[in-house]
């Protein structure tokens, strides 16, 4: 993932040291990453961790304070070359006075290369999208669908989708990740999914980068990310030996801390590797999928800019209840 | 079906085929289903699955004919009963044997039961 | 030339609006005129209306629609900043010349019918047109040219600037005229100015000037545009 890339063959996508700024609020802090293959890829993090930003100045259409951007080898800013391979799609997008569907459609084939005519056409109906609608009168959910349309039927090598999903209900959003992987299975190419509905599209991803208050805290293929942290629950005075004992040994961090009663749960990051227990141990080992260590890594405050991490909350009173503290696990 | 416990999905993939060998769904000389068919049908990536049969490439279960796809590879099965066999009793009688010990059982009990469970699966 | 192509065609994607509310327009006040007028019965002098202004409001507004919402579309299906603005510039360029056209025949069959039967004039407007059709496609053309160029300008300035950039923007289109002619009238040259105008080829006038003020207008609508956000 990190090794030298081949001026013959760029990288769709390379960024590095991207910065930004809001007026006074630092936005993007030091963005740095790379994607080198086709595949289906996940942008993660809460609401307000920059992904819309960095989203946008990866498609070409904000320049950033500071860092480089390179997509397929160039910078996308106001580059028609480049701009012809990528596809952003966006909520909130405005359409010019009176066009209707079809009109968008049609609009999308004057300035895609790529773009698949009977595709889109197949999609539209797939999404019940009336072709004649006019878009100031679609829902908010056909207005999502509009977007994934364009999206899916532009083929463009590079595709950003910014939570494209809003407003799709559980069946529309089952029907994108169909339509998603069966298309990229077939006409093979990048693609850069944000969201933070993580569990529904954890299967579908290669490599995932999961972005924290503007900052890059996490890059790593999804699947590896299946046994990134464990969980661990039993007897307190048990859990907590085995704990003591993998954060004595190892590089693993403790993320969070459950009590109830007399039992406790302890989320520990492990970094793919399996705990070894006590035989007979009244420990059991859970697995954590993808979305709760990311809720985990995401839910501190941001750490200060020197790396330490952020001090925990409230202690754990065992007395009252289930308490959960987390902990600042930024490596 | 894929289980949310935790072990990467492209082993999932691997050992869901291995299955499909030994209970003789997937014959020795028969082509799997291709990365694309096992993306879809479990919604998984198609990098994930390609690597699940990748591995079992590795272990030499299956191989590939250029152009074709990928097929059972002759021996596979008697190969993978084996490899099962000599972790069965890490994977399956150690803990059945902790449980055992856990709920007081004797050895004759356990005896017991496991004959009766013989009998009632045939 | 592919990029510029789409982007006029895109701004032609829905004919209604792009020709359509124009000129309907157009036609309905010229109905309405030629109604009026013919009710009216002989008067004796041929008054002029100023129908054809309504053309130059609504050319002004869409060449204003064309940035404030067509621009921030055209970016997300990736065209660049430079492709649209040319784009649509070329294609506002060759509306005005169409148009200019159109008006030069429709002011002949005006003139030719002693205004509709009814006197009335719609379409020649004296000091904005004059002379044999050609010149007055040149000069249709380019006060056309003017005011959707103006609209461009507009519509940049909003679009960069809010409200703030087009209050300053009007504020100056007062003010800067109105300074200048303090500042010539104080130095005397008011007189020799008017005169040199009034000397002024009808052509230049007519032509050359709005078309030199439309590059201006345009130019300032670029540097609105060239670093403006999607």
């Amino acid at each position: 993932m990190n090794g030298p890339s081949d001026p013959a063959r760029p990288s769709p996508l390379d960024v590095e040291g991207v910065t930004h700024r809001f007026g006074g609020v630092l936005a993007l802090d030091g963005v740095a990453f790379r994607l080198d293959e086709p595949g289906i890829h996940g942008l993660l993090g809460r609401n307000g961790a920059g992904k819309t930003t960095l989203l946008q100045i990866l498609a070409g259409q904000l320049r950033p304070g500071a860092g480089r951007v390179e997509i397929f080898g160039h910078d996308p800013f106001e580059r028609a070359g480049t701009q012809a391979q990528l596809c952003l799609v966006r909520e909130g997008q405005r359409y010019p006075d009176g066009f209707r569907v079809h009109h968008v459609l049609r609009a999308a084939a004057l300035f895609f290369p790529h773009w698949d005519a009977g595709y889109a056409a197949r999609l539209a109906a797939d999404f019940e999208l009336p072709p004649r609608r006019a878009v100031t009168k679609l829902s908010r959910g056909m207005l999502s669908a509009v977007g994934v349309v364009v999206g899916l039927a532009s083929r463009a090598p590079l595709t950003l989708f910014d939570e494209p999903y809003l407003g799709l209900d559980a069946v529309a959003r089952q029907h994108f990740y169909d339509q998603l992987l069966a298309d990229v299975a077939a006409h093979p190419r990048t693609i850069l999914l944000s969201t933070h509905l993580i569990d529904e599209i954890a299967d579908l991803l290669q490599h995932v980068v999961v972005i924290d208050h503007g900052r890059v805290i996490l890059r790593a293929d999804a699947d590896d990310l299946r046994r990134e942290a464990v969980a661990l629950t039993g007897p307190a005075d048990d859990v907590e030996a085995v704990v003591g004992n993998l954060l004595g040994t190892g590089p693993g961090t403790a993320l969070a801390r459950e009590r109830l009663g007399g039992v406790a749960r302890v989320t520990v990051r492990v970094g793919g590797t399996a705990p070894v227990l006590p035989p007979g141990s009244a420990v059991r080992v859970e697995p954590v999928s993808l979305q709760r260590l990311v809720v985990h890594l995401t839910s501190s405050p941001a750490a200060p800019r020197d790396g330490a991490t952020a001090a925990g909350g409230a202690p754990a009173d065992a007395d009252a209840g289930t308490t959960t503290t987390p902990q600042g696990a930024l490596r | 079906m894929l289980t949310d416990d935790g072990r990467p999905i492209f082993l999932q993939i691997a050992e869901q085929l291995e299955n499909s060998i030994i209970e003789g769904a997937l014959a020795e000389g028969d082509q799997v289903p291709s990365t694309n068919e096992l993306a879809a049908f479990h919604r998984i990536n198609p990098a994930t699955a390609a690597k699940g049969v990748n591995q079992l490439v590795i272990d030499g279960i299956l191989h590939k004919r250029r152009g074709i796809g990928m097929f059972v590879t002759t021996g596979a099965r008697g190969l993978l009963r084996e490899r099962r066999r000599a972790r069965f009793a890490v994977q399956f009688v150690d803990p059945l044997v902790a449980e055992a010990r856990k709920l007081g059982l004797a050895l004759d009990d356990l005896h017991d039961l496991v004959d009766r469970s013989w009998k009632d699966s045939r | 030339m592919n990029r510029l192509l789409a982007v006029a065609r895109l701004h032609l994607m829905v004919p209604a609006r792009a020709f359509g509310l124009p000129w309907g327009i157009v036609t309905l006040a010229w109905a309405l005129s030629v109604a009026l007028f013919a009710s009216f019965g002989d008067n004796g002098d041929v008054v002029i209306v100023g129908g054809l202004f309504s053309l130059y409001v609504i050319l002004f507004l869409s060449a204003e629609q064309a940035v404030t919402r067509t621009l921030s579309f055209a970016l997300a299906l990736g065209a660049t900043r430079r492709a649209f603005y040319l784009g649509t510039c070329g294609f506002l360029a060759a509306q005005a010349l169409a148009a200019g056209a159109v008006l030069a025949v429709l002011r002949a069959v005006e003139r030719g019918t002693g205004g509709w039967g009814t006197r009335l004039s719609f379409f020649d407007v004296p000091y904005l047109v004059g002379g044999n059709p050609v010149q007055a496609a040149a000069a249709y053309a380019a006060s056309l040219a003017l005011v959707c160029a103006a609209g461009l300008a507009a519509g940049s300035v909003t679009r960069r600037w809010g409200t703030v950039g087009t209050s300053v923007l009007s504020a100056a289109a007062i003010v800067v005229p109105g300074v200048a002619v303090w500042w010539i009238s104080a130095a005397g040259g008011l007189a020799p100015l008017g005169n040199w105008l009034a000397g002024q080829p009808a052509f230049a006038l007519r032509t050359l000037w709005p078309l030199g003020f439309a590059t201006v207008l345009a130019a300032i609508g670029w540097t609105a545009v060239r670093r403006t956000p999607a």
